[in-house]
């Protein structure tokens, strides 16, 4: 798994890529939890993940509540199919504010 | 059985890779098309990551064994370990509109496979637990009631 962060005001982006399984997930955890403690609304890019399991899925669902909690917008965008399925899985898909694409969550401010 | 595969890797979480790798591997080899193999992987690896964190609590040194095969038209995976023995509640879904972390696994695996159940020890491993999932060999996957395909 890989995982690259940086700062598109108003929001902090996190792309994550790979598998993100019960290995990796802490990682992708740590990255979350550690970017909402900026302040700042966070969209997580899930289109380069080509694998996810349920503790994957465990971490969003950590950072979407600590991120209500601290009144942030906490968005996933463009899950590819692997993550798609998890979601729809979990019941999530309709969870998480789930966007196209990065680019098109940006545009709109 | 027809076996696709039987081998015993380390309980450790870099392992897991390998693992749905194998099992991929074997279950390509038993004509499942790539949907019910997609399934099956997360499956396999929700149950192997059960193993790993809750039998042997991520404990070094440690193994678990995994079989694959066909058993006439159904997709058989046994998971062993020799670790802590699930409790009957650890096996229970929980209800999902309950928004927390963790919990999902055993949600996944109930809703992925057909049968689940936990064999009596032998051949050296104290727990055995049996997944299974009709198939159609011929290339469709056999549809689940009321199952949604990952």
């Amino acid at each position: 798994m890989n995982i690259e962060t940086r700062d598109s005001p108003p929001f902090r982006v996190i792309l994550l890529s790979g598998d993100v399984d019960l290995h990796s997930s802490p990682q992708a955890r740590q990255s979350i939890l550690d970017s909402l403690k900026t302040g700042k609304p966070l969209l997580v890019d899930l289109s380069g993940v080509s694998y996810m399991d349920s503790s994957g899925v465990a971490s969003l669902v950590e950072g979407y509540q600590t991120a209500r909690k601290q009144g942030l917008e906490f968005g996933l965008a463009a899950p590819a199919g692997p993550a798609m399925s998890v979601l729809k899985l979990a019941r999530l898909d309709k969870v998480f504010p789930i966007h196209a694409s990065l680019e098109e969550r940006l545009a709109r401010g | 059985m027809q076996p696709l595969l039987a081998r015993e890797f380390p309980a450790y979480t870099s392992a897991l890779t390998e693992i749905r790798a194998a099992v991929r591997e074997a279950c390509l080899r038993s004509g499942c098309d790539e949907e019910t193999i997609a399934a099956w992987v997360l499956a396999v690896n929700e149950a192997c990551m059960n193993v790993i964190q809750h039998a042997y609590h991520f404990a070094e040194g440690q193994a678990l064994r995994i079989e694959v095969g066909l058993a006439g038209d159904e997709l058989v995976t046994l998971i062993c370990d020799n670790g802590i023995p699930a409790r009957i509640e650890d096996l229970q879904p929980r209800a999902l509109d309950d928004l927390r972390p963790g919990g999902l696994g055993v949600h996944f695996i109930r809703e992925l496979t057909d049968t689940m159940a936990y064999l009596l020890p032998g051949d050296g491993w104290q727990n055995r637990l049996r997944l299974g999932k009709r198939i159609d060999t011929t290339g469709a996957a056999a549809t689940s009631q009321g199952k949604e395909p990952a």
